[in-house]
């Protein structure tokens, strides 16, 4: 059945090709027009919150690191972290607060927190030296909900609002972001290419095998091994009438230019049996009501599970309720390795009884990444084998295929 | 106000040297490292050891140069001369011989197929010889490398572009005197994320010192006389360099220090000033620098050797791709007779171990972020004189043709 | 376990289990994985008795001494350790530092 292919015509059907998801030279491309130029996410506003306050940012694809500064007129700053006398890291540690300025650990330069240089130990031995040309070299750096995107272009040819687009504002318009604490973060390297990686989190179809054990609470799983063992009795299986997509599993998708959102399906919950520690979370999780749920399920599918809103190129908010979200990005490291960040962001808990809520979510969430992971790695030590000519995407994974063409489109052009 | 050795651009402009500052992709770029090996590295000497390594005839030492892709067989035949040969069996290329070093050796056997040379690289037999149609055996020795000796160092070079002697001849001289044939006493390794020049650079230059060894040694080579480690003086000789540390005449001896100090050397404590002349005699302090610490002699490309008294430590700075350098330090002194001796080398050891954790850590750090700057420049100042020759010769070598 | 100190030594003895490492390696090591306390308790308990102890150790050559003041002699050596962390930087290792399992102790030129 095909939900969203006849909505989005523009993507052509078949197989995605699979040299990219191996070839270095078209990881050199990606390196140059789909991350350098482009507004790429770095953190959050609240790892900011005083003058001085900044975060390192090692971004192997960028070929750099990079840190974020909040100078003391409040302006966040975003600078490689490399001295302009021989090039050493400025600021070694990964965060921190800083005063007025900072130094070199090397030979003593000194920034102040606009990142001009103010200060050169032995200045008389250097000719021809000019402190004002002489600043930390900056990139472009603004704020959309909070978040902070840099640019390495320091004059972007487009405004961060401009990148974001009306559409995908509007999808998270209300959303409570401001309110939440970082409350833990996973990072895990493996060798698989990042756009695969990535695709794993654009598409629910693998959620029914992948995913049996740790998604059982969502009814997803549940339909699927109905149909398992029906198919196994040699069967048909029943229909479930509360199903409105029988055997989908994104209730909808909306394709934007470069970004796109996917609602996934849920199944009401008072349908089945819970395990004692999910029902305890059922009972004391914090219960937002109705009016609490600005910014998520805009669409207003009927039975909505969660939101996926995918940034062009690599970051993903996952929003289940108005209590907590997850941020990930997949970050390249070379053309056959990525690293994975998840963020999981909360609203301060309250009472014990939310605090082990979260603490379920965060953990359950955890073993999913584990078993997207698994998944990955022996796949993508196949792509080269020459076993694969393409990845076959089906009508459910059109966020994924939609996801490589929009790359594709960038590394294509002139 | 006029250049002098502590205002303006001294020493660079003493030196013919510009002022302008110094692009950065050459200390990462790919295609660069491949022309540095073809017209730097193949046409230059490096150092694979000592003479005393291999002191008798039947002795040997197998060195890798990585940026050559090459192991060399140096070995010491009855003639007691030092020869060194490219350590590959000329039948199908298998590695002669596969330990490091070794001693009463008359032939080496490839274990692949059994053809076996002697100490100058003679082919000496072949096992069923008589398959492989009247086989030239004068064609087939093992391929030499150049090698020669200085001072006690054997150095190899594939396609040397002077004689070794010319190379190293003002070097020579001012070390003339010095006693080098002395054990060693330590040494380390490491494998370093960085360009080897940005790791050569910053074992010549004493500009960071005040910055980065702001808590081990800077009172020592810094001074409220000499506040920013400023080199005593500096030599440029074609393609090699010699600088002078200063010394802090006034910095406070710790009881670990005293001790050292006391019972045989502490490469931190400045000689008597008053003996610095003499000195210059027994191949250090070439022009009799007060204060005075310790000279870095630079052997171009990829060796210094830092000379105090009673010490000397040689330095490798081995490239291995444009961002790895393989690096060694041993430091040499007289053997340990007593306690005290051993003790008081312990001190230079630790010392130096610390020192080198701070040094290398910043060279990692260092090469981390340039690509990302690959537009961008380098800034030395006057001080840092050595790193701006250094890159003038390798850039030189590099752009000229054939 | 004696460590058979000369008697007149015989307050260092409960160093020597900790302290007395026949490796430059091992030494190291155990200076970076000690605590500040831990380091100035053994670098004060050396420092007040430097003269004595090196009076006695140096009064034969290295190869005249007995294996039973070997041990003194490897508190000695990590005496040197000690005295870099308490002198010198204020904590057991550098503050900003490459990672020393990197940076290859070479054996051989072990005393
Ligand atoms: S590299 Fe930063 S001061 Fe020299
Ligand atoms: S390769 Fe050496 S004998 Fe054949
Ligand atoms: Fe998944
Ligand atoms: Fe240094």
């Amino acid at each position: 059945m095909r939900l969203f292919s006849d909505t989005y015509t523009d993507l052509k059907p078949g197989t995605v090709p699979i040299e990219p998801y191996y070839s270095e030279d078209y990881y050199r491309r990606e390196q140059q027009r789909v991350f350098r130029g482009q507004w790429l996410m770095v953190g959050r506003v609240e790892q900011l919150a005083q003058p001085g306050d900044y975060f390192n940012k090692d971004l192997a694809v960028l070929e750099s690191s990079v840190f974020v500064m909040r100078g003391d007129d409040g302006k966040l700053r975003a600078f490689h972290n490399s001295c302009r006398h021989r090039g050493n890291r400025v600021l070694a540690k990964s965060c921190g607060k800083l005063g007025k300025a900072f130094t070199c650990g090397f030979h003593g330069w000194t920034y102040d927190l606009s990142g001009s240089l103010i200060r050169v130990p032995d200045e008389e031995c250097f000719t021809d030296l000019h402190k004002d040309e002489l600043g930390l070299r900056g990139l472009a750096c603004d704020t959309w909900n909070g978040f902070i995107f840099i640019n390495t272009d320091p004059r972007p040819r487009e405004s961060l609002t401009a990148f974001i687009g009306k559409e995908m504002d509007a999808q998270v318009a209300g959303f409570p972001f401001a309110g939440m604490e970082l409350a833990a973060t996973y990072e895990v390297e493996l060798g698989a290419n990042w756009k695969f990686l990535a695709e794993a989190y654009q598409e629910a179809y693998h959620v029914i095998a992948v995913h049996k054990d740790t998604v059982a609470d969502r009814g997803t799983v549940s339909r699927w091994e109905v149909e398992r063992r029906a198919a196994l009795r040699g069967e048909a299986p029943p229909a479930l009438p509360d199903d409105p997509t029988p055997g989908h599993h994104f209730s909808s998708v909306r394709l934007f230019d470069r970004h796109r959102s996917m609602s996934v399906f849920g199944k009401p919950k008072s349908d089945h049996q819970l395990p004692p520690a999910i029902d305890l979370c059922a009972r004391f999780a914090p219960s937002p009501t109705r009016s609490d749920y600005g910014g998520l399920n805009t669409h207003k599918d009927a039975s909505w599970g969660a939101d996926l809103h995918f940034l062009f190129p690599n970051t993903e908010l996952l929003m289940v309720t108005p209590t907590w979200y997850l941020q990930l990005g997949f970050w390249p490291v070379n053309a056959q390795r990525s690293r994975m960040e998840v963020n999981f962001y909360r609203q301060p808990p309250r009472t014990a009884g939310e605090l082990l809520a979260m603490e379920y979510f965060e953990a359950n969430f955890r073993d999913i990444v584990r078993e997207d992971v698994a998944a990955l790695e022996p796949a993508q030590a196949m792509f080269r084998s020459g076993a694969t000519s393409g990845l076959w995407l089906s009508d459910q994974e059109i966020p994924a295929r939609h996801s490589f063409e929009v790359i594709d489109r960038h590394v294509r052009a002139d | 106000m006029k250049a002098s050795k502590d205002h303006g651009n001294f020493f660079t402009s003493n030196f013919g040297l510009s002022n302008d500052p110094i692009p950065i992709e050459p200390y990462f770029s790919s295609e660069w490292f491949k022309r540095e090996r073809e017209k730097v590295f193949k046409r230059s000497w490096v150092c694979v050891g000592r003479e005393e390594n291999i002191g008798e005839p039947g002795d040997y030492l197998v060195r890798d140069i990585p940026i050559l892709n090459a192991s060399a067989l140096v070995t010491r035949a009855a003639d007691r001369k030092v020869r060194a040969f490219y350590n590959v069996c000329q039948h199908r290329g298998n590695l002669v011989a596969q330990t490091a070093c070794g001693h009463k050796r008359s032939r080496f056997t490839c274990n692949f197929h059994g053809w076996s040379y002697d100490l100058h690289g003679r082919l000496v037999q072949v096992p069923d010889e008589k398959v492989f149609y009247n086989i030239d055996r004068d064609q087939h020795a093992l391929k030499p490398l150049h090698c020669g000796v200085w001072n006690g160092f054997i150095f190899v070079s594939p396609d040397p572009a002077r004689p070794l002697e010319e190379e190293f001849a003002d070097l020579g001289k001012l070390v003339d005197g010095y006693d080098f044939a002395l054990p060693v006493v330590g040494s380390y390794t490491a494998e370093v994320k960085g360009n080897w020049k940005v790791f050569l650079d910053a074992f010549q230059e004493a500009y960071h010192v005040i910055a980065l060894h702001a808590t081990t040694v800077r009172p020592t080579f810094a001074g409220s006389d000499n506040p920013f480690a400023h080199l005593t003086s500096a030599r440029i000789f074609d393609r090699n360099r010699s600088i002078s540390v200063y010394g802090n005449p006034d910095h406070r001896m710790r009881p670990s220090e005293t001790l050292a100090f006391k019972l045989g050397v502490a490469s931190t404590y400045t000689p008597d000033m008053e003996k610095n002349a003499a000195l210059s005699a027994a191949g250090l302090n070439p022009e009799g620098d007060k204060n005075w610490a310790f000279d870095i002699n630079i052997m171009f490309p990829n060796m210094e050797l830092l000379m105090g008294v009673g010490w000397y430590a040689q330095m490798q700075f081995w490239p291995v791709a444009p961002d790895h350098t393989h690096y060694e330090v041993r430091i040499y002194m007289k053997a340990p007779r007593d306690a005290g001796d051993a003790i008081s080398q312990e001190f230079n050891k630790v010392m130096l171990y610390d020192v080198l954790l701070e040094d290398l850590y910043t060279i990692e750090n260092t090469q981390a972020v340039l690509k990302a700057r690959a537009d961008g420049n380098f800034i030395f100042g006057d001080h840092e004189v050595a790193c701006r020759h250094n890159y003038e010769v390798v850039s030189q070598m590099v752009e000229t043709r054939s | 376990m004696s460590a058979g100190f000369p008697e007149q030594f015989r307050d260092l003895e409960r160093f020597a289990a900790t302290w007395a490492i026949v490796s430059r390696h091992g030494r190291y090591q155990h200076r970076v994985r000690s605590t500040m306390d831990e380091v100035r308790e053994f670098y004060d308990a050396i420092t007040s008795r430097l003269e004595a102890i090196m009076k006695y150790l140096n009064r034969v050559g290295l190869a005249e001494l007995p294996a039973s003041d070997r041990t003194l002699l490897y508190l000695m050596l990590a005496y040197m350790e000690a005295s870099r962390a308490v002198e010198v930087i204020g904590a057991t290792e550098v503050h900003w530092g490459f990672d020393s399992s990197r940076l290859k102790i070479i054996d051989g030129a072990e005393l």
